[in-house]
């Protein structure tokens, strides 16, 4: 297969929390911010619309995110989801070796969840600590099935602690080292939130003027939304 | 750092490149599609202009044929009845020969009195009766002088009433 440019570079950012979710059109830039903000809504489901990652109403969260991509015109963009909540299985484990097995985690957990697992960082002690995320199944399939029915080109669906590695990764660049992943994540007790600050997002990502949003407290969602582009237009391409 | 990701979907380039061989696919394949119509269509066309020249060649050949049909009736007709105008003709020339050699054996005979004429094949035998048998001769040397009658001889004299003979002739037929 020849290689062409991709005709619409915009990717639609979903992020689920368990009350809320977010939506946003970023795209890549050429101003000092490598990426740019194209829009960003937040709708707050108070009305167990969305409950714990659960979506019990999927025609009312399909019609907002339907009504969001026609306003901005991105029907046909490819559409990348991140999950945070209760229902989303996420531990660090520390294992004896870099390149384990799926049988070395012996998680009573993981028995029934969809799940997989990332290296994230050494241990001083020659161990590894390994990222292990998994999801219900049934849940997965709730997703994929709120993707059908809103037509959506959903090609990723990943928990939200792994967008916010991937911005950690890209904003060090070359100068990325798992050693120093492993100390901010031991200063952070393992919590990837903290990896990254207002300060991080600014540098990666332009917001316009015309986009009014409180920064403080949409930081997560935004971050998170960088590292889902992160991971499908930046880290995609290295593989 | 490689992604957790809970769908198993292809990477959107590969989505994009999936598009564009749809997209071609489908246009190569209406384009061969619509070129195979235009061939057919052409050898559609053709087909139909051959049929309706092969029907109005057809009632033509039809009128053609049926005079065709009644030209070779004629023709054998035409050979039957000139075969029967040749078989006449000879009959009527061979008739006209005998009827001039027996002129001209009459005109030999004027002495004589010609009693019989047996016409064969080649041959010709003569009954003719004579004063004497001097006559005879002499009536032989007359028809010796027609043409067409050859190696005339005398076979026989037979003598009859008061004298007279009756002489029988026989001479070789040849062309006039």
């Amino acid at each position: 297969m020849w290689h062409l440019e991709a005709h619409d570079d915009r990717l639609v950012t979903i992020n689920f929390y368990p009350h809320a979710m977010t939506c946003s059109i970023i795209e890549r830039a050429r101003t000092a911010a490598p990426f740019i903000l194209q829009a960003y809504q937040r709708f707050d489901l108070h009305n167990l619309e969305l409950e714990n990652l659960i979506l019990f109403n999927p025609t009312v969260i399909s019609k907002l995110v339907h009504t969001f991509l026609k306003r901005h015109n991105a029907q046909h963009a490819f559409v990348a989801c991140s999950l945070r909540g209760p229902q989303l299985f996420e531990k660090y484990v520390t294992v004896a070796h870099q390149n384990p097995k799926s049988s070395d985690f012996t998680l009573p957990e993981l028995k029934e969840l969809a799940w997989d697992y990332r290296y994230v960082y050494p241990t001083d002690h020659g161990k590894a600590v390994f990222y292990v995320a998994g999801l219900p199944q049934a849940l997965i399939a709730q997703y994929q099935f709120l993707a059908i029915g809103a037509h959506l080109h959903m090609t990723t669906l990943i928990p939200e602690q792994m967008a916010l590695l991937h911005v950690y990764r890209y904003q060090r660049g070359a100068a990325f080292r798992r050693t120093q992943l492993a100390i901010d994540m031991l200063q952070h007790h393992n919590v990837a939130d903290y990896l990254c600050n207002t300060d991080t997002l600014g540098r990666i990502l332009h917001v316009p003027n015309h986009l009014v949003l409180d920064r403080a407290r949409e930081i997560g969602p935004l971050l998170a939304a960088c590292g889902l582009f992160i991971s499908e237009r930046v880290e995609n391409e290295k593989y | 750092m490689k992604n957790i990701n809970f769908v198993n979907t292809l990477p959107y380039k590969q989505q994009y490149a999936l598009r564009r061989w749809w997209f071609l696919s489908v246009v190569l394949g209406v384009g061969i599609l619509l070129v195979m119509s235009i061939l057919h269509g052409l050898q559609v066309h053709h087909w139909y202009v051959l049929t309706a020249e092969y029907t109005v060649l057809a009632q033509q050949a039809q009128a053609l044929r049926s005079a065709v049909q009644a030209s070779e009736l004629l023709s054998k007709e035409q050979k039957v009845l000139q075969q029967k105008k040749v078989k006449a003709d000879r009959v009527k020339q061979s008739l006209a020969l005998v009827h001039t050699r027996i002129s001209q054996i009459t005109a030999a005979c004027a002495t004589a009195q010609l009693e019989t004429c047996k016409w064969h094949k080649n041959q010709v035998e003569l009954v003719i009766g004579c004063k004497d048998a001097m006559a005879a001769t002499q009536c032989v040397g007359q028809l010796q002088k027609i043409n067409g009658l050859n190696t005339i001889r005398l076979v026989s004299l037979s003598p009859r009433e008061n004298g007279a003979v009756l002489a029988t002739m026989k001479a070789q037929l040849g062309s006039l």
